[in-house]
């Protein structure tokens, strides 16, 4: 089983995850900002994150984080799994999928719209962790 | 997907207008200058013939050659600033003066071939002084204006002072009467001048009041985008909080239903099941307002129609409506032959006809099947049809079909999660493609949705 990060600045939604998590096994830290990311990441020594993109103070904080680690070479093997309510609407310039996972632009291993059914969220955390 | 994020590119800003325009202009002057070559050479041909002094043919030879020659020259260049190999502004107003100091030194020939004031000729250095006016500052402009108007009257300056012999082409008495009299000489010089600054001011005016113009449309521009940046981010942030908090309890009702906190009672878990589609459904309703409300907006910054390959997409969108049923509905799709293009945004047409196929897949019966076609119409356009054989639409709901949140009785005891907007959206998506969109349904027996383009011929157009 593996160790999870969650780094979401909603207390119901990193306590939802948290209940599937843990009750599938995995150990699970949470974090509800993006400051000082890489040092978290560093501390926990992670298996993967999950990483939300819009935090209170910053539409793109969660991309800026994403980019950040990424080009951190201590910590950018960590798969990060992007989980976001926001995507898909026209014009927003905020729409994207698998697809669109880039390392210049949204450099993540996987994307997840929220709410994300347990099942799916196992499989693609099993799927990450796996390597895929 | 944008993934422009500042938004602003492909706005032009008043300077790119203004070397646009002078660029068009460079290329008409020299498009029309080899019709003044045609003529040289032809004046210079057949006008001895016809008993115009032979030196007057040999000066139309002359400058026919030499016109010929530059505007091969300045040809090649112009050909260099399309490619963007060469400087954009200076350097295309050092051609553009070239362009004019030769058209001014073979007017100056030419109006010395022709007699000098015998013939109204040195007055073609009018439309040099206007086109220079428009495109160069009012004090460069009205040096080169004075530089034509000096070398239009050069010949004769120089035949009055006898530097050259006076030409004259309709015998001696018209010019001897001119040179003669100072009034009527000076007369003729200063309605040239006159004329020359007349139109130098008046192309000047008209420069100055376009340029006031770019650079207020430009800065309202800028105001736009700006605006619509500020609506997009606060539309993003307003979605945000209406989302958010509905994912966090759907989030809790499936992690309940799912048993992570322990096995429910079979009551409790079917309250659980409705909490959680009832979620699914504001998720989707409040999804399709922001999306409607944005196409409907049409403001796409940073973001223009290109050429998209609709075969290649509409495979995805069949793919992901295949695997996301549960209906047992079979979505058919032959891709065509040959690429069909059309011009759009790939986001656009995944609304388009995600919303489609996805309504012809919800109110097919189970087990059913959806037809999606690409075709050509008679005149080349693209058309794309999405066919099912489901519930289809009554003859007095079809007048209702693109109003918001209207639905068909039969279609809501068909289905009830839906939230009446799938059609209000491809339609806004269709317009904003500049595609027509056409529904015919039976009740009973299906609806067939036809989606045609503008004609396009391929992918660069």
């Amino acid at each position: 089983m593996a160790r999870i990060l969650i780094v979401d600045d909603d207390p119901d939604m990193v306590e939802s995850l948290t209940l599937v998590l843990e009750g599938s096994g995995h150990e699970v830290v949470a974090r509800f900002d993006t400051a000082q990311i890489a040092a978290a990441v560093r501390e926990v020594h992670p298996d993967l994150i999950i990483l939300d993109v819009i935090f209170p103070d910053d539409d793109q904080a969660g991309f800026k984080a994403a980019r950040l680690l990424a080009r951190d070479a201590e910590v950018q093997h960590i798969p990060v799994l992007m989980l976001s309510a926001v995507n898909q609407l026209s014009d927003l310039g905020f729409s994207f999928s698998d697809k669109d996972i880039s390392r210049d632009y949204l450099p993540v291993a996987g994307f997840l719209e929220k709410p994300v059914e347990p099942a799916r969220l196992l499989a693609r955390i099993g799927e990450l962790l796996r390597g895929q | 997907m944008k993934k422009d994020r500042d938004g602003l590119a492909g706005v032009l800003h008043a300077d790119d207008i203004h070397h646009r325009e002078m660029l068009a202009r460079v290329h008409w002057a020299v498009r029309l200058r080899w019709f003044f070559v045609a003529a040289c050479l032809a004046a210079g041909l057949f006008l001895p013939a016809v008993g115009l002094p032979r030196l007057a043919g040999g000066c139309f030879l002359v400058v026919g050659g030499s016109l010929a020659a530059a505007n091969a020259l300045f040809g090649w260049r112009l050909r260099g600033h399309d490619r963007g190999q060469t400087a954009a502004g200076a350097a295309l107003r050092a051609l553009c003066l070239g362009q004019v100091a030769i058209d001014y030194l073979g007017l100056s020939v030419v109006t010395y071939a022709l007699g000098s004031v015998e013939t109204p000729v040195m007055f073609l250095v009018l439309p040099n002084c206007i086109l220079v006016a428009l495109y160069f500052p009012a004090r460069q402009s009205l040096a080169v204006a004075l530089a034509g108007f000096f070398l239009a009257v050069l010949p004769l300056v120089l035949e009055l002072a006898g530097v050259i012999p006076t030409e004259r082409i309709f015998g001696p008495d018209f010019k001897d009467f001119i040179l003669a009299s100072p009034v009527i000489l000076l007369s003729y010089l200063a309605f040239l001048a006159l004329a020359i600054l007349f139109c130098w001011y008046l192309a000047s005016v008209i420069r100055r009041s376009l340029l006031a113009n770019e650079e207020t449309i430009e800065a309202r521009y800028r105001d736009l985008l700006q605006l619509n940046r500020e609506k997009t981010t606060a539309v993003l942030r307003g979605t945000h909080e209406l989302k958010a908090p509905l994912a966090a309890i759907r989030s809790y009702a499936s992690t309940l239903r799912d048993g992570y906190c322990g096995v429910l009672p079979d009551k409790a878990r079917h309250v659980v099941e409705r909490i959680g589609k009832r979620c699914d459904r504001l998720l989707a309703t409040i999804t399709d307002v922001i999306r409607l409300g944005n196409l409907q907006s049409g403001v796409r910054v940073g973001e223009t129609l290109h050429g998209v390959e609709i075969g290649k997409l509409l495979a995805e969108e069949v793919a992901e409506a295949a695997a996301g049923g549960d209906k047992g509905v079979t979505v058919l799709y032959e891709p065509p032959p040959a690429q069909v293009w059309v011009r759009a945004t790939e986001e656009h047409l995944h609304t388009l006809f995600g919303n489609l196929i996805g309504n012809a897949v919800r109110y097919s019966r189970s087990g059913g099947a959806v037809r999606v076609e690409v075709a050509a119409t008679g005149e080349g356009r693209p058309r794309v049809t999405v066919r099912d054989h489901g519930i289809g639409i009554p003859s007095e709901a079809m007048s209702h079909i693109f109003v918001e949140h209207y639905r068909a009785g039969n279609a809501v005891r068909h289905d009830d999660s839906g939230t009446g907007l799938g059609l209000p959206i491809a339609k806004a998506a269709a317009t904003l493609l500049g595609a027509e969109i056409t529904v015919e349904s039976e009740i009973d027996h299906g609806t067939v949705c036809t989606v045609t383009f503008p004609g396009m011929t391929g992918k660069e157009e």
